[in-house]
């Protein structure tokens, strides 16, 4: 199938076409495709302006310490990423462990309550030693976690 | 590769490629970028290669996927007006280009890589099978079907009897 390439379209490729040649392309279809070719490929199109080849490099050299960068960064990313989910977690187990204490606090609260100094008395004589240090520690974290995400970012 | 072997290539090679990627796209903006692109890559991969020809043909290589991810990507915008002239072109050359680039976006980008590298890059069948990731062996019947039918465009369009 593909045997049936015409002989004479290495000659129409080199161009200066005869006219014996010419009068072969506007009946050889191998030959006319391979003609247009030659024509398409000779046709100006380079007024265009290429980019400097010292701002092609330059570029690259941007790209290639971007990308740098960012493989380097991407393991404190996921630890970043994986602190957030576990903070996340303990701040879930811990408000499931104490929700009823939390729940019947949380309803104390009113303004009067406030007033009067009895909302505190009533979370410290609930709320065991252990709990409020685990919140003590739990919000620590966020904190830490958060200044750092900020600083990192700065 | 330093800068100055860099610059050297570029001058060599950024010509050609950009009006194989331009015939590949029809579009002088997108011709330019992955012009950039293909560079960018190809200095990132930094091949350890000494001949200047295989540099060449990774090059083109490169650009060949990132014209064909371009297609990929604006599958969904085709059938709209592919070909864009540039501004400063004169009106004969214009309309006659508009022409060439118009018949020449009706073939399938394959074709038209395979037609370009082919005839005018003159690249062996070897280095076409790398350029668009095909096996050396399918490269003649590709460039024979891509062959016919432009030759059947052109038939169709009246440019040839």
């Amino acid at each position: 199938m593909t045997d049936d390439v015409c002989r004479r379209e290495a000659d129409v490729r080199k161009g200066g076409w005869s006219d014996e040649l010419r009068a072969h392309i506007d009946t050889c279809p191998d030959c006319s495709a391979a003609a247009w070719m030659v024509k398409f490929a000779a046709m100006p199109d380079r007024e265009h302006m290429l980019p400097d080849p010292s701002v092609v490099w330059l570029k690259a050299q941007l790209l290639r310490n971007t990308a740098v960068a960012e493989r380097v960064t991407r393991p404190m990313t996921t630890v970043q990423m994986s602190a957030y989910l576990v903070i996340a977690a303990c701040w879930a187990a811990v408000m499931t462990w104490k929700w009823d204490v939390l729940s019947r606090w949380i309803h104390r609260l009113t303004p009067g309550a406030f007033v009067i100094g009895t909302s505190t008395d009533a979370a410290t004589a609930q709320f065991s030693i252990t709990f409020l240090v685990a919140l003590v520690i739990l919000a620590s974290l966020t904190i830490m976690v958060a200044l750092h995400t900020i600083l990192a970012e700065e | 590769m330093d800068e100055a072997r860099f610059e050297a290539f570029y001058r060599a090679n950024a010509g050609s490629l950009w009006s194989y990627i331009y015939r590949m796209t029809g579009d002088p903006a997108i011709a330019d970028d992955l012009l950039q692109k293909s560079f960018f890559r190809f200095l990132r991969a930094n091949p350890q290669v000494a001949n200047d020809d295989h540099l060449r043909r990774y090059l083109f290589r490169t650009a060949t996927n990132l014209a064909f991810d371009h297609f990929r990507e604006t599958k969904r915008e085709r059938g709209r007006e592919m070909v864009i002239i540039e501004e400063g072109t004169s009106r004969d050359t214009a309309d006659l280009r508009h022409d060439m680039m118009r018949t020449f976006a009706e073939l399938k980008p394959r074709e038209r890589a395979l037609l370009w590298l082919a005839h005018v890059e003159e690249s062996e069948h070897v280095d076409i099978a790398e350029a668009l990731g095909v096996k050396t062996k399918s490269v003649k019947v590709l460039l024979f079907r891509a062959r016919k039918r432009l030759a059947e465009l052109l038939r169709k369009k009246g440019i040839v009897s």
